[in-house]
């Protein structure tokens, strides 16, 4: 199978095929956790971690594992990165492991992950595949900040816990909360789409 | 197949094994050292505290396996008891909320307080832990009278507490707490 270039790798994880923006995948960490820019760094490179390490793993393995069992490989393999990313979060910094909560473990569950794993890592050699699953994490990681970064400007007038906007602004609590994650997800979506119909 | 699924699974648990045995004392020193600052900036006066807990109406050490809420006896340098801290947990507006909060040597009045684990809603109910007037309540709190949740401004006496406006839930799941705490602990401390 033709490998893509670096290059192409990045354009594609990062913009074209963004899994964020284009794929909608991994929609439950970029909606509850991106309610401050310092949570959504740290969700953005857990789960960056996670997809290269285990792209590298399912890679090297991918001629030893029969296509019946080769989900529950997967899995296997995602689960222990994303263990292995907990504790070190954990034991980095338990502030952060609190303010992530239960979405450090659903990082199992992000279709992101399996979704490399499946279309890509288990096809490609291992080069090749950390590149790609990297170029992934990295559009992931720059969806979620964008989130982040607006959500905590408007609802907290601070961005990664610094005032910016002054004594004077009055917070959009609705930002921080559920609801708000909707309404910047879906304006994000809503300009970059239209971004990317007009420069064609 | 087999021989894949086998070895990948040992390689996967010891793995995580290391992984366990590098960070959790790690992880234990860190919680530590944040549960210790948490009671210094509650009883401020303490250099060191006893840790118990609460056994059929006595105060006991705790089991090390525990997960009783503890009591914290501060006691300064000469080892004189100068005062205490009760931990203490309860449902807030959706998840329970677990908090310290420090009594003077008679139990008489209340002066620290601190919220170590709450997901109350962010912008709203979370201000129970960095509201300055919400906590202004708790530099002196009069436990001679029932303590009592009031509406913000009616607080007219130092065994009252005043509530935030749009935190109405979670400023009352503190003082139900508190009120719960105190009626068991309260014994306990006066003994």
């Amino acid at each position: 199978m033709k490998e893509p270039t670096a290059q192409e790798s990045f354009r594609q994880g990062l913009w074209t095929k963004n899994p964020v923006l284009v794929q909608l995948l991994g929609m439950c960490p970029v909606l509850a956790v991106s309610n401050s820019v310092a949570n959504a760094l740290a969700m953005g490179l857990a789960t960056s971690f996670v997809l290269v390490a285990s792209a590298l793993m399912v890679s090297w393995i991918r001629h030893w594992v029969p296509p019946s069992v080769r989900i529950a490989v997967f899995i296997l393999i995602i689960a222990t990165f994303v263990s292995l990313a907990e504790m070190l979060i954990q034991a980095v910094s338990l502030e952060v492991h609190k303010a992530l909560g239960p979405f450090i473990s659903l990082i199992v569950v992000n279709c992101i992950i399996l979704g490399q794993a499946e279309s890509f890592a288990s096809k490609h050699p291992p080069l090749p595949s950390v590149i790609d699953a990297f170029s992934r994490g990295s559009g992931f990681t720059l969806a979620i900040l964008a989130m982040g970064a607006i959500r905590e400007l408007l609802g907290k007038g601070s961005l990664l816990g610094y005032n910016v906007l002054g004594e004077h602004f009055l917070p959009w609590v609705v930002f921080l909360l559920p609801g708000g994650g909707f309404f910047v997800l879906g304006f994000l979506l809503m300009l970059y789409h239209r971004y990317q119909r007009e420069a064609r | 197949m087999v021989a894949l699924l086998v070895g990948l699974t040992t390689l996967c648990g010891l793995l995580l094994l290391l992984a366990h045995a590098w960070s959790a004392p790690i992880i234990q020193q860190k919680q530590e050292a944040a549960l210790r600052s948490a009671l210094v900036r509650v009883l401020p006066q303490a250099k060191t505290f006893a840790t118990w807990t609460e056994q059929g109406g006595q105060l006991v050490p705790p089991l090390a396996t525990g997960k009783d809420l503890r009591l914290f006896e501060g006691l300064d340098n000469q080892g004189q008891r100068v005062g205490w801290v009760i931990e203490a947990q309860g449902a807030g507006y959706q998840e329970p909320i677990r908090l310290l909060f420090g009594l003077d040597v008679q139990g008489q009045q209340l002066n620290g307080f601190e919220v170590l684990d709450s997901k109350e809603t962010p912008g709203l109910g979370d201000r129970i832990e960095k509201d300055p007037s919400f906590l202004a309540n708790f530099k002196a709190l009069d436990l001679s009278q029932p303590i009592r949740l009031v509406k913000p401004g009616h607080k007219t006496k130092p065994s009252q507490i005043e509530g935030i406006t749009g935190a109405t839930v979670s400023s009352q799941a503190v003082a139900h707490i508190i009120q719960r705490a105190l009626a068991s602990r309260l014994p306990l401390v006066k003994q």
